[in-house]
C-alpha cells in the first residue's frame, strides 16, 4: 500500500506525494501528458527528439545536467506513445536543486540551432543503434504499420524514419513547447523521506508562478475494428527465422486489460509456461518464444513472437501458436494456472515498489491513467480475473478478429 | 553557426537568479551486513530490512568461468541446475513450483562466479527452501535437457555475432587479455560440441557440492528464516575453498588497431582498452574516479565532446572492468558511420588532455559530488545494498572497500588526478578494435 497526498496547484500542475523514511534519497518524476501519438503524421519522432531538447539548456540553466550532478544527483527520462515521463533521485538534502531545475524547464526552454542540430544526430545514432545496427531490431517499425493504418500507434516512439526527425524545425519545437509543457499538462510526484507541509512550500515556490496553460485535448482516430487478416513476409540477414503475430486488445482503462495481461503471462513468462513448455521443450518448434502485449492507453497489441528452429517452416510454426491458442479459447485454465501467474505478479508488483524511484513513476502513470490510486488497487484489479474472464478474453482476441503476422525470413 | 537565441516563454523570476546551495555529502550510511555462520561454516550475510514483506537470497558459488579450462562448461553448468529438473522432480514441474509461489529465479554464470537468486514474497520462503535444495545439490543431468539447453544458448550466440557491439565487446577483451585464460576467451562454434553430461557433473561435483560458497540474503530475516537456511544448506560437509593454479596466461596483443569489417552496419562500433596494474593498492580506487571524470556520467569529458558536442554517438562511456585476476580499462561507443576512427582520434585527444593539463577545482568538485550521490544511491535500500556486497564478494575485495572508496573521493585532488592520468591513462599502451562497413 503507497499511502500518497495529492493537491493541485492554482495552475492546474497536479502534485502527488508519498512519505517514505527508510531512505536518504528522494525521487522525482515529472510526467508530461504527450506521446508519439500526438505526432503529425509527417513529423514522427518529435516526442522523443524534444525529449532529449529538454536537457539542451532552460531560461536560468544552461545545461541540466551540471548542477544536478554537482547536487549529487542523477536523472534520465523515457517517451512512449502516451507520455513523456521524466525522473531524477537526489540525496535528500539537495531536493531544492531538483525543484529549481524542473520549474525552469517547464518555464521556458533556451537553446541554440546548433544544438537542435546536435540532437537531431544524436537520436539518428539512437536509432541506428537500437533499430538498425541489429538483428530483427527493425521488427517494430514493420509491425506497426502492419497491425494500425489509422491509429497514430501505427509508428514507433523513436519515429518511422530518420528522415522526419531531421525535417525538425526549431519553430516547431517551439510550438511544440508551448502546446504541451506547461503545469496543466503535467503531474508531479515526489517520494522519499519527506515533510509534505515544506513540500507544498517548495512546490509553490518554484512551479506556483509558472502561468498556467491548456491540458491535452487531443483526440485520437481510433482503429477500426480489423476484419480480416494482414501479412507481411521480409528477408534479412539473420541467423534464424522468426514470426511476430499481433492482435488488437483492451485500452489499458478496460477492466478486461487485466485478464489480456494474465492470458500472456499463462502463454509465456516463466518456464512452467504454455508456449515454453508445449512449443520449446516438447515439440521443439521454437526455440525462443514470448507473449506480451504493449499495455498502451488505447488499445494496444496482444504479440506473440517466436524464433523459429531451423528444420521448421512458418506454416508449422504458426499451426503450433495457433493450436496453444485454440486450447485457451475451448478450455477454461485450471485454478492451480491462474492463481500461479496471479502470485507471480503480487511478487513482482511488491519489489518494484520498493524504490522511492519506482514509487513515484508508478504513481504519476497512474494519475496519468486517471487516479493516483490505482497502484494500490492494481493487485486487486489481477486477482479479482476468473477462469471465465480469461477464455472470454482469449476468444475476443484471437477469435473475432483478423490478426497481423511478420514473417520475418532469413536470407 | 551562430547562436540563435530563443525564447520560448519571456518569465523570469528573481528567485531563480541564485541556484539553490547544495550541500555536499558528508556522510554515507554504508550499511554493514550482519555475517553469520551455518552449521557447516558457510557464511551468511543479512542485509535487514523491515519495510515490506519481501526476501531475496543469493547463492554465490566459487564456479565462474575461471574456474573451467573448457569453455563454457560453467554456464551449462549453472543453467541445468535450474533449468533441467531435480532426481525427484522433472524440470517443468520445479519451474512450475517456483512460479507458483510467484518466486522469481535467476541464475548466472560470471567471469569469477556463479550464482542462483531467489526472490519471493516472505511468507512462501519456506515452501521454496527444500525445492532450492534440490536444484543445489541433486540436480536431473540429463542428455534430453542439455540438449535442448544447448539449442538455446547457440542460437542466441549467432544472434549475438551478427551485433557489432557484441563482436566488438568480446573482441576487445580478447585482444588486451589475450585468448589463453577464461577472461579474454572468445568462444567459438564448436566449443559447444565439448559440453556433455560427464563434464558438467564433476563441475557440479567440485564447484557446486564441495567447495564453499556463500549466501547473502536480504528482507525481513527472522530467526525462523535463519533456521530454514541452515536446515537446508548448512549440514552438508563443504571445503575451504581450494584456490586451485590454473596454467593461464595474460597476453595484450602487440597489434594497435584491430579491423572488424562487416558488412551492412549503419554504425561504427569502437572500443579501447588496456589492462591496469596498480603500483599502489589504493590507486584502484582513485582511477575509479579518473575513470569517471573520463566517461563515467553523462556530464564526463567523453560525453560531452563526442554526444553533446559533435553529436556523433548516442553514447560513449569508459569504465573499469574489475575480475579478481585482473583489471581493465575499456572505452566504448557506437559512432556514425564511417566515423569510428575519428572518434577514436578524439579519445585520444581527451586522454591526453588529462595527462597534460590539470584539471579545475570545478570539475574536480562536480565528479566528486557525482560519485557521493552515486554510492549513496548504491546502497539506498536493502535490495541496493545487497547487489554491492555481492559484488564484493565475486571480486574478491575487501570489506572496508566502500569505506576507502568514499574517503577517497572525499580527499582526491587535481595533482593526484593529473599524476594517475600520467600513470595510467597513456594513448601508447591502448589498442583498438573497430567493426565498421
Amino acid at each position: 500500500m503507497i499511502k500518497f497526498e495529492r493537491f493541485v496547484l492554482k495552475n492546474g500542475l497536479t502534485v502527488i506525494t508519498h512519505n517514505d523514511d527508510y531512505t536518504s534519497i528522494v525521487a522525482l518524476n515529472i510526467l508530461y501528458k504527450v506521446g508519439s501519438r500526438d505526432e503529425n503524421p509527417e513529423k514522427t519522432g518529435f516526442a522523443h527528439l524534444f525529449e532529449h531538447l529538454m536537457f539542451e539548456g532552460s531560461i536560468n540553466v544552461p545545461i541540466y545536467d551540471e548542477p544536478l550532478e554537482k547536487a549529487g544527483g542523477e536523472n534520465n527520462a523515457f517517451t512512449n506513445n502516451d507520455i513523456t515521463n521524466y525522473y531524477l533521485t537526489i540525496p535528500l538534502q539537495n531536493i531544492e536543486t531538483a525543484f529549481y531545475l524542473e520549474s525552469d524547464r517547464m518555464l521556458g526552454l533556451n537553446f541554440s540551432e546548433k544544438k537542435l542540430e546536435v540532437q537531431k544526430n544524436v537520436v539518428s545514432e539512437e536509432f541506428r543503434q537500437r533499430y538498425l545496427n541489429q538483428p530483427y531490431g527493425d521488427a517494430w517499425l514493420l509491425l506497426r504499420p502492419l497491425a494500425y493504418k489509422i491509429h497514430p500507434y501505427r509508428w514507433p516512439t523513436i519515429g518511422m524514419d530518420i528522415i522526419h526527425i531531421n525535417s525538425i524545425t526549431l519553430g516547431e519545437v517551439k510550438q511544440f513547447f508551448n502546446k504541451y509543457y506547461n503545469p496543466s499538462n503535467a503531474i508531479l510526484t515526489i517520494t522519499g523521506k519527506i515533510d509534505i507541509d515544506k513540500i507544498f512550500l517548495l512546490v509553490d515556490k518554484w512551479f506556483g508562478e509558472i502561468p498556467k496553460g491548456e491540458s491535452n485535448q487531443n483526440k485520437y482516430p481510433q482503429e477500426p475494428f480489423q476484419t480480416s487478416s494482414r501479412e507481411l513476409i521480409v528477408k534479412r540477414k539473420v541467423p534464424h527465422k522468426m514470426i511476430y503475430k499481433a492482435w488488437h486488445m483492451y485500452p489499458r482503462s478496460d477492466k478486461r486489460f487485466y485478464s489480456a495481461d494474465l492470458l500472456s503471462d499463462i502463454l509465456s513468462t516463466g518456464n512452467s509456461a504454455r508456449l515454453y513448455e508445449e512449443l520449446v521443450k516438447k515439440q521443439k518448434i521454437f526455440t525462443k518464444i514470448d507473449a506480451f502485449i504493449t499495455g498502451e492507453a488505447d488499445k494496444g497489441l496482444f504479440v506473440i513472437s517466436g524464433m523459429i528452429n531451423d528444420d521448421i517452416n512458418f506454416e508449422k510454426a504458426e499451426a503450433a501458436i495457433m493450436n496453444e491458442i485454440n486450447k485457451l479459447c475451448n478450455d477454461n485454465v485450471s485454478d492451480r494456472e491462474l492463481k500461479k501467474v496471479k502470485n507471480r505478479i503480487e511478487t513482482v508488483n511488491t519489489f518494484m515498489n520498493i524504490t522511492v524511484l519506482n514509487k513515484a513513476m508508478s504513481l504519476a502513470y497512474a494519475e496519468f491513467l486517471g487516479n493516483a490510486s490505482l497502484v494500490n488497487e492494481e493487485i486487486e484489479n489481477y486477482f479479482r480475473v476468473t477462469p471465465e474472464d480469461i477464455k472470454n478474453a482469449a476468444i475476443d482476441i484471437f477469435m473475432s478478429q483478423g490478426s497481423n503476422t511478420l514473417y520475418y525470413d532469413k536470407i | 553557426m551562430s547562436v540563435l537565441k530563443t525564447y520560448f516563454n519571456m518569465v523570469t523570476y528573481p528567485l531563480r537568479n541564485s541556484p539553490p546551495d547544495i550541500q555536499r555529502i558528508e556522510n554515507i550510511d554504508i550499511i554493514k551486513p550482519q555475517k553469520i555462520f551455518l552449521d557447516n561454516d558457510i557464511p551468511v550475510y543479512i542485509i535487514h530490512s523491515n519495510t515490506e514483506d519481501i526476501v531475496s537470497v543469493d547463492f554465490i558459488f566459487e564456479a565462474g568461468l575461471w574456474q573451467s579450462q573448457i569453455p563454457l562448461v560453467p554456464i551449462f553448468t549453472n543453467i541445468i541446475l535450474t533449468e533441467g529438473g531435480t532426481k525427484k522432480r522433472t524440470s517443468y514441474e520445479v519451474s512450475e513450483l517456483f512460479e507458483f509461489y510467484g518466486a522469481n529465479l535467476d541464475s548466472s554464470a560470471g567471469k569469477d562466479v556463479a550464482s542462483i537468486t531467489i526472490s519471493s514474497l516472505n511468507k512462501y520462503f519456506d515452501e521454496l527452501a527444500p525445492i532450492l535444495q534440490e536444484i543445489i545439490f541433486e540436480p536431473l543431468f540429463s542428455d534430453s535437457e542439455l540438449e535442448i539447453q544447448i539449442k538455446k544458448i547457440k542460437q542466441k550466440y549467432l544472434v549475438n555475432l551478427e551485433k557489432p557491439n557484441y563482436i566488438a565487446s568480446k573482441k576487445i577483451n580478447e585482444l588486451i587479455l589475450g585468448n589463453n585464460n577464461p577472461y579474454g576467451y572468445f568462444e567459438k562454434l564448436d566449443d559447444f560440441d565439448k559440453i556433455n553430461i560427464p563434464i558438467l557433473k564433476e563441475f557440479h561435483q567440485k564447484f557446486y557440492l564441495k567447495n564453499k560458497f556463500a549466501i547473502v540474503v536480504t528482507g525481513k530475516i527472522t530467526g525462523d528464516f535463519i533456521k530454514i537456511l541452515n536446515k537446508y544448506f548448512g549440514q552438508h560437509t563443504v571445503n575451504n575453498n581450494v584456490d586451485i593454479t590454473y596454467d593461464y596466461t595474460f597476453d595484450t596483443i602487440k597489434e594497435k588497431r584491430y579491423l572488424i569489417n562487416k558488412k551492412r552496419v549503419v554504425q561504427d562500433s569502437i572500443r579501447l582498452g588496456k589492462q591496469l596494474f596498480f603500483c599502489d593498492k589504493e590507486d584502484i580506487y582513485k582511477v575509479k574516479i579518473l575513470v569517471s571524470l573520463l566517461g563515467g556520467y553523462f556530464g564526463s569529458r567523453l560525453m560531452k565532446n563526442i554526444r553533446e558536442e559533435k553529436g556523433l554517438t548516442y553514447g560513449i562511456y569508459s569504465f573499469i572492468q574489475r575480475f579478481r585476476y585482473s583489471t581493465s580499462l575499456i572505452i566504448s561507443a557506437e559512432t556514425k558511420c564511417g566515423k569510428g576512427v575519428s572518434v577514436i582520434d578524439e579519445v585520444y585527444n581527451e586522454l591526453n588532455k588529462l595527462i597534460k593539463e590539470k584539471v579545475n577545482i570545478e570539475e574536480i568538485n562536480l565528479v566528486k559530488n557525482y560519485l557521493l550521490g552515486e554510492l549513496q544511491r548504491n546502497f539506498d535500500g536493502p535490495l541496493a545494498t545487497a547487489e554491492m556486497y555481492k559484488m564484493l564478494i565475486s571480486s574478491n575485495l575487501p570489506e572496508n572497500f566502500y569505506d576507502n572508496y568514499f574517503k577517497t573521493i572525499l580527499n582526491i585532488n587535481e595533482e593526484e588526478i593529473l599524476f594517475l592520468a600520467s600513470k595510467y591513462l597513456n594513448p601508447a599502451l591502448m589498442v583498438e578494435v573497430l567493426v565498421t562497413n
